[in-house]
């Protein structure tokens, strides 16, 4: 096992009124347990707010977890002192969703490629044009800023940047959601492309599932801070279990107007991880809820080897 | 035909910025039919945008309907002054926008604004006008409607103020609502809901419904006729059926190509190589050559205009 997420949790407090006295919790991640494959995709998809980013930063800790345990290759990110979670960071990296935002405007390609490598002591020029060649840029580029680069080239330059330090393991955080259809095709084919040629795994955040799917082996459904379901890709698409899972496949509009309508609508709205609602935090939008699904919280269990499932009606 | 509503002709919108003449809008024609909805679709900045908010004559500055014509019940509202515009927008056409926080003032409460909409454009007394403001969050299926209208724009959810917006544009009973990008900042289980609705409400009032968005999963559920813009200009349109199940433009083949499919195990996307080109520099001829398979000589020498290619499915494409 490469990642290995066992019981994370990251709760906020909520601090209001004259003195910041604390008057609550926002659990946005509430207990997360998974793993991932050396060469393997993990997809975690599931609607705003639901704690997608939270469980991404928690695992690099570039937030602090608030309880839990995170292994990767046998050792305990969360315990690390500075200096050894830096020698680790090599081999962990991230992606982000706004190109523009997480590239530095006042350095060039070159200087930004380069930063990571320093640290490092690389033979740093011909390391930049390699980089910049494997992501499907000219090496010329290296001389100019991120705001002459387009959505989509942006993103090949912050990819670049994860991969200079050449690491095993990329969290990919919506690396796709803000580019054009034309240009998000070109970026998941560079994705697959790179995981084949450096035996990568991802973890690839998105909430949207048709992506998702496209690019991973297997893919967790969060909702309110916890996974309601996890499954093979196929399996998940082909039978979803979780009534949550359902909707949201049934929500996604299909590029085909001869398979229009006939959806499962939710009614209400994503509730607020702050008044987490009692038992099974998704009943009250639940087609399937039952009176006892107010009272028991459902657990992750197996329903078969590899799928499984937080729902009560699935249990037993 | 008799069911058409309202007719963009030839539209040319222009921004003339220091960079140069970004022709945004360049000769667009449509015609919106009574209780139909026509999508308009293609990537950021082929032009959706400006298309619709030259319709309602909002075009920002420095930007300017340079020709064209838009036919609304016989009058072209590019000739209208800008008073009789004023009479026409949110009244006859009402239009609901991507962002739903920047359409709602946040300093006076939802039902405050729909009460003004309706009673400066239906003349109806403050209490009648309450009454039409209830009825109309009732019909979008905002929960407790009267104690909503006392809400301020930020107690609501994304989902709810979207609600209250349609209810605002669809208050003075418009004979076209435009819907740019209405479910782009939304969840997916709270897109299905709203595009759910505007369905719901279009068959009930009727209105022509001009729906804009990137996303052609939302085009195949809810258009009955599409447009496929690229840089400026419609590259195909018709049914469609047609342009899902047989697109002749190699733009609006490699864009369904390129989408991800849930229903379908596509192994590896198709990529359109290239990116758009900058609206002050469009190539001359056929603005996509630069990015496609099929290009000739022919191509970049003179500008495909649109071919009938069956019925009213047409492609501006030399090899189609
Ligand atoms: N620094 C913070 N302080 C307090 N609450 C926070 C903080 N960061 C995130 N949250 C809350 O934690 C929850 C999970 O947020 P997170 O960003 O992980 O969601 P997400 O699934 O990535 O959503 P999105 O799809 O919008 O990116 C949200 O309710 C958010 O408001
Ligand atoms: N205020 C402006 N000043 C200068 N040019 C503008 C302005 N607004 C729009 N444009 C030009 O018009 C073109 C079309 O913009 P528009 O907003 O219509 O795109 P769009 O298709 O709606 O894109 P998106 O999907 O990103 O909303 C842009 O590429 C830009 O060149
Ligand atoms: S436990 Fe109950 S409320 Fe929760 S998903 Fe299952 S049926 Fe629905
Ligand atoms: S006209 Fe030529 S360049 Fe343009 S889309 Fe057709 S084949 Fe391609
Ligand atoms: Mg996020
Ligand atoms: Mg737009």
């Amino acid at each position: 096992m490469l990642l290995q997420v066992q019981n994370l949790k990251k709760y906020y407090p909520i601090s209001q009124g004259l003195w910041g006295r604390n008057t609550g919790q926002v659990k946005a991640v509430d207990d997360v347990s998974f793993d991932i494959s050396p060469g393997e995709t993990l997809g975690l998809v599931g609607e705003s707010g639901c704690g997608k980013t939270t469980t991404g930063r928690a695992i690099l800790r570039l937030i602090d977890a608030t309880s839990g345990t995170v292994r990767f290759k046998n050792t305990d990110i969360l315990s690390l002192g500075k200096k050894q979670l830096r020698a680790l960071r090599q081999h962990m990296q991230i992606i982000f969703q706004d190109p523009y935002g997480s590239l530095n405007p006042r350095l060039t390609i070159g200087g930004i490629l380069s930063e990571p490598l320093k640290i490092h002591g690389d033979k740093t020029k011909d390391r930049v044009a390699d980089l910049l060649n494997t992501v499907g840029l000219s090496p010329d580029v290296a001389r100019r800023y991120p705001h002459e680069f387009s959505g989509g080239q942006r993103q090949r330059i912050g990819i670049a940047r994860a991969l200079a330090v050449k690491p095993q393991f990329i969290i990919a955080d919506e690396p796709v959601s803000a580019l054009d259809v034309s240009i998000q095709a070109q970026i998941v084919n560079l994705l697959q492309d790179l995981q084949a040629q450096f035996g990568l795994s991802y973890l690839f955040i998105a909430h949207d599932l048709s992506v998702v799917k496209h690019i991973s082996n297997r893919v967790a459904v969060m909702y309110l801070g916890k996974i309601v379901e996890l499954a093979e890709s196929q399996e998940l698409y082909e039978n979803p279990q979780h009534p949550y899972t359902r909707a949201l496949l049934s929500s996604i509009p299909i590029p085909d107007p001869r398979v229009r309508g006939s959806r499962t609508i939710l009614t209400g709205d994503v509730p607020s991880p702050v008044n987490v609602p009692s038992g099974c935090a998704f009943h009250p939008r639940c087609p399937e809820a039952t009176p006892d699904c107010a009272h028991r919280k459902p657990e992750l269990l197996d329903i078969e080897p590899g799928h499984s499932v937080a729902c009560i009606l699935r249990h037993n | 035909m008799p069911n058409s509503v309202l007719t963009v002709d030839n539209l040319q919108t222009h921004f003339h910025t220091d960079s140069g003449t970004a022709r945004a809008v360049d000769g667009v024609s449509f015609t919106l039919n009574k209780g139909k909805t026509y999508g308009l679709v293609g990537e950021s900045g082929c032009g959706k945008s400006v298309t619709s908010l030259s319709i309602m004559r909002l075009v920002p500055h420095p930007g300017r309907i340079e020709g064209g014509h838009i036919f609304f019940e016989d009058r072209d509202l590019v000739s209208l002054s800008d008073t009789e515009m004023r009479d026409i927008r949110g009244n006859d056409i009402a239009m609901i926008f991507q962002e739903p926080m920047t359409s709602l003032n946040p300093v006076y409460t939802c039902g405050f604004q729909i009460d003004e909409a309706v009673r400066r454009h239906q003349g109806l007394e403050k209490t009648e006008a309450r009454k039409k403001t209830v009825e109309m969050l009732h019909l979008v299926g905002l929960p407790d409607p009267e104690q909503r209208a006392n809400e301020y724009p930020h107690q609501l959810s994304g989902g709810q103020r979207q609600r209250v917006i349609i209810a605002m544009a669809l208050s003075c009973n418009p004979k076209v609502l435009i819907a740019d990008e209405p479910t782009t900042a939304l969840d997916v289980t709270i897109q299905a809901q709203i595009l759910d609705l505007l369905r719901d409400l279009q068959q009930q009032l009727g209105m022509a419904v001009l729906l804009i968005t990137h996303d052609l999963g939302i085009i195949a559920e809810a258009a009955d006729q599409v447009a496929v813009m690229y840089a400026g200009k419609i590259v195909e349109t018709g049914p469609a059926d047609a342009i899902f199940h047989n697109p002749r433009h190699p733009y609006t083949q490699g864009l369904l190509a390129s989408v991800p499919r849930l229903d379908i195990a596509n192994k590896r996307l198709r990529t359109i190589p290239g990116t758009v080109p900058e609206a002050t520099r469009f190539p001359s001829g056929c603005r996509f050559a630069d990015r496609c398979e099929k290009v000739d000589s022919i191509c970049r020498e003179t500008t495909p205009q649109l071919q009938t290619i069956d019925g009213d499915h047409q492609t501006a494409c030399w090899m189609a």
